[in-house]
Formats: structure tokens, C-alpha cells, sequence
């Protein structure tokens, strides 16, 4: 499918692949550029990067051509979206395709065999729309078995969409991944008196390049024995954090007090362990820390 | 040298050989990679 995109005599440009999501009510395209680590990744991977960005801009209706000659080679994926078209209101395949590549942000995602300390800063740092990094390693056995290492994509996302499913189910309004605008962090009391109450900001924590441009307020959760979320904040800028692959989140203004959104009665309920994903409206509804996701 | 240990023996960090060969291994575990809901045209 290695399609060149651009305007003849601007830019052209060939992605090594482009990532259709269907996992949420709104297609998501991601342009794919597979890396070796030994390729000089940090300058190369942002200047392809850069061009895939100027060449999608310029050629659209390119992109999209290409996205559909290639599903029709591709019957079971042609299908697929066929049928998540079908179910999400768009006239036919060519609608669902015209509304992703029109219609949605560009990103990318960048596949590479070790990640180089620096890649996900310089692209935070060059780039405002999102851009996502897998590592994909490989071992061997003396018989030429093979494994593979990687985190899946957006491993965690998933977690809170199936969490926000749950929810749906239970009778709560229905929660995208696009729709989420709010990062909620757990802190120790140290750490947030000194840091999220006293400096008016976080870090250092890994938030998803395709998150990134989306997150508009930020929550502490205080863990044990608060074990609650108690504060949210406006964010005004998410900037990488020194050279450590991880990010600093800059409020506009002083957390103020919400809730406090507790465990379920009598503790119950799971703490929060790690950085997660919700909206503000769900978190602001929400009476126990189980109503969040 | 990075190693996985199993009781079937061990797997040692292999290299790619070119970005082609990155490219086959991704479409071999692209649906555990990307998710039943994500579709990687190449």
C-alpha cells in the first residue's frame, strides 16, 4: 500500500502503514513510520513525521484514496469498517473515511525496536498534535522460536474505556476516549502539599502523546489514608520533564477543592495506582472513585 | 544482553535485520499489538 501523499512537486511522502481505530464512536487514522533504533532516530522520525503532517494537510483526498484502494484488497478489514460505519451513522465506507481523514486530528505513531531516551521529548517538544511510541523487541530461542515484547497500544486507555463500559452498563451515560479531558494522578500527601497544592503543577509523569493535546484539568488522588480524589486544577501546558521520557503538567490557576470522591462505603473499591484517564462532568458527578471511570 | 528465561530455555534479544523485517514482525502480532478494534493497513 506504500503510497506516496502530497501535492506534485511539494511534498511527498511514503508512511510505512496508517492505523484505522474503530475503538471509539469516532474513527481515529494514525500515520505509522517504523523505525530502527541504529536509523539516527531522533532526526529522522521527526522529519518524516513533519512531512506525513505537511503532505496530509495539502492531500487529504490522497490519504483517503489510498485508505480505500487498500481496504479493498483487504475484504475482512473492508468489512470491518463497513460494519463499524453501519453502526455508528455513516452513510457507507466512503462517509466513515472522508469524516477520519477530513474531519479528525492528525496523528502518528512511530513502531521501533528500543526506544531512544530522548525520541519521546524531542517529539513533545516539536509537535502539538499527537504522536504515539511502541517499542517492539524480539527474542530467540537456539531453535529459532520467537517471542515478542511490547506494551499494546494505548494498553491503559483500554482499561478505562472497558471500566467507562461497565459503567454504561450500570446506567451511566456512555464515555469515549476522545471525549476524555481530565488526567487524574495519585499522590502521596507529601508530594501534593509541596508540589500539586504548593508549586501548582506535576510531574513526573507519562501521559499518551494522543492524550496529550486533550487534557484540559488535572485531579489528585491522595492515597491512604485520605484515599480520595480532593482537588482538580485547569491545566495550562503538559511540557516534557527534563530528559526523562515523562511529562510536567503546569496548572492555570490554584487546585480547588472537589468532593472528596471516595472508595465505595467502608473502603471498597479499588485505589487508584496508577495515572487514569475520565472527563471532568463524570468526575465532578461522581460520589465514590468507581463512578469516575 | 537481554534474556527471557523459560523451563524451555532461554530467549536472547535478537536484532532486526531492516526495517522490512520490523515490518513483518509487526503485521505477525498486530492484533495483539493494536486490538481487536484497530486495523493496520500496510
Amino acid at each position: 500500500m506504500k503510497k506516496k501523499i502530497g501535492a506534485k512537486g511539494g511534498l511527498r511522502n511514503i508512511p510505512d502503514g496508517y492505523l484505522v481505530d474503530l475503538s471509539g464512536r469516532q474513527p481515529r487514522l494514525y500515520v505509522v513510520e517504523n523505525e530502527l533504533a541504529s536509523h539516527d532516530p531522533l532526526r529522522h522520525i521527526a522529519v518524516q513525521i513533519l512531512q506525513f503532517s505537511l503532505s496530509f494537510e495539502e492531500e487529504p483526498r490522497a490519504v483517503k484514496t489510498v485508505l480505500f484502494n487498500s481496504l479493498q484488497a483487504q475484504p475482512e478489514a473492508k468489512a470491518q469498517c463497513e460494519e463499524y460505519a453501519a453502526r455508528h451513522a455513516f452513510r457507507n465506507l466512503d462517509h466513515m473515511l472522508e469524516h477520519m481523514v477530513f474531519e479528525g486530528p492528525f496523528a502518528a505513531l512511530v513502531v521501533i525496536d528500543e526506544l531512544p531516551e530522548k525520541l519521546e521529548s524531542v517529539l513533545a517538544e516539536r509537535f502539538q498534535f499527537g504522536v504515539e511510541v511502541l517499542e517492539v523487541t524480539r527474542y530467540e530461542n537456539g531453535q529459532g522460536d520467537r517471542l515478542y515484547h511490547f506494551e499494546p497500544f494505548l494498553a491503559d486507555l483500554r482499561e478505562d474505556v472497558a471500566a467507562a463500559e461497565q459503567a454504561v452498563k450500570a446506567g451511566a451515560s456512555r464515555v469515549d476516549t476522545s471525549e476524555f479531558d481530565t488526567v487524574v494522578v495519585p499522590a502521596r500527601e507529601e508530594g501534593f502539599q509541596e508540589v500539586f497544592l504548593g508549586e501548582n503543577r506535576w510531574y513526573a509523569i507519562r501521559i499518551h502523546g494522543t492524550m496529550r493535546p486533550q487534557i484540559k484539568y488535572i485531579a489528585a488522588y491522595r492515597v491512604a489514608p485520605v484515599s480520595a480524589v480532593t482537588h482538580i486544577a485547569p491545566v495550562k501546558s503538559i511540557e516534557p520533564w527534563k530528559d526523562t521520557g515523562k511529562f510536567v503538567v503546569n496548572f492555570t490557576e490554584p487546585a480547588r477543592e472537589i468532593g472528596p470522591i471516595e472508595l465505595g462505603k467502608g473502603g471498597r473499591g479499588r485505589a487508584l495506582q496508577n495515572l487514569r484517564y475520565t472527563t471532568r462532568t463524570r468526575l465532578e458527578a461522581a460520589k465514590t472513585l468507581d463512578e469516575v471511570w | 544482553m537481554s534474556v527471557i528465561w523459560t523451563r524451555d530455555g532461554s530467549y536472547r534479544r535478537v536484532e532486526y535485520e531492516d526495517e522490512a523485517d520490523l515490518e513483518a514482525a509487526i503485521v505477525e502480532v498486530q492484533s495483539e499489538l493494536f486490538g481487536p478494534n484497530r486495523i493496520y493497513l500496510t
